[in-house]
């Protein structure tokens, strides 16, 4: 017995703080999403008003989403794409007299968009990159996806 | 040979006498704590690896084979039904997408990390109001998905 009170001092120290772990009172997480990819930074450095549908497509590639506008005959190309991280602390007592529990989190997202605004001719009016808008998120609803950021 | 077995019966030693027995070393002491705390995390840690897909593939010699002036059926034969359509005023565009998500996970001791990564492959086919296909954007992500704790 001496041998384990004094070898063993310091592993059985080790597992008394180590015992909240073990009984899954302690969590830590982390937990990174990436969702799709940016387009090439090359075509939206090429783009320019007055660009034709086609040349648009070529340059980028097939966008997210396309919508129609709702007062013209034109659409609306949406590409975009998202990036979150988010980390968490969960402790949670396991004493049935005072149960408790203390959450934790943080998350960081940030869903990016370029929105390509094109003509009753397929011409190019404008283009934006930035955050995905939460106008055009909204007309996005129940597609599944990205949300909203703020711009 | 033990040398009490050699020994008279009188002249074995008395538990008094008997030469002390030095202590019995452990293996374990070796491990402690630093090594010992070591193997109980490995002991109680795992990862995870999973891959998760949206619908199927899509060929590229079929996408290959879109000519503008195609009608949606004849591309609808080529890429099978898409996973949506868009009304534009009169015109349509339709979409088919493959999507890949893999997911790396890893549990050591308390901590859990985890990563997800997803990508598609996109095909949007836009039509004209007499129904012929005028453009095609193309875009094949879904290979380069990969797993990692990124």
């Amino acid at each position: 017995m001496a041998w384990v009170e004094r070898r063993c001092g310091g592993p059985a120290a080790l597992l008394l703080c180590f015992s909240p772990f073990l009984s899954g009172c302690l969590q830590l997480s982390y937990r990174s999403m990436d969702r799709f990819k940016a387009p090439p930074a090359e075509g939206v450095a090429a783009l320019t008003a007055g660009m034709e549908l086609g040349a648009c497509l070529e340059l980028l590639g097939a966008p997210w989403r396309v919508l129609e506008l709702e007062t013209d005959p034109g659409l609306i190309l949406v590409y975009a794409w998202e990036r979150a991280t988010g980390w968490g602390l969960s402790v949670s007592g396991s004493d049935d007299r005072a149960p408790g529990s203390f959450n934790l989190a943080q998350s960081r997202s940030l869903p990016r968009a370029l929105t390509l605004w094109f003509d009753g001719q397929d011409r190019l009016e404008r283009f934006e990159q930035g955050f995905l808008s939460p106008a055009l998120a909204s007309r996005l609803a129940g597609l599944e996806g990205l949300r909203p950021g703020s711009r | 040979m033990c040398p009490r077995h050699t020994l008279a019966p009188a002249a074995l030693p008395t538990r008094s006498t008997r030469p002390p027995v030095p202590p019995m070393r452990h293996p374990l002491p070796a491990l402690c704590p630093p090594l010992l705390a070591l193997l109980l995390c490995l002991g109680l840690s795992s990862c995870l690896l999973s891959q998760n897909r949206i619908n199927q593939p899509i060929p590229r010699d079929a996408v290959a084979k879109l000519t503008p002036g195609m009608s949606a059926a004849e591309v609808v034969a080529l890429l099978g039904a898409p996973v949506q359509v868009v009304e534009l005023d009169q015109r349509a565009a339709y979409r088919f997408e493959f999507e890949r998500t893999k997911q790396t996970g890893l549990f050591l001791f308390v901590f859990n990390w985890n990563n997800e990564e997803t990508s598609a492959d996109r095909i949007w086919c836009f039509f004209s109001k007499d129904d012929r296909l005028t453009h095609v954007g193309t875009t094949y992500e879904a290979d380069e998905v990969e797993y990692g704790l990124g």
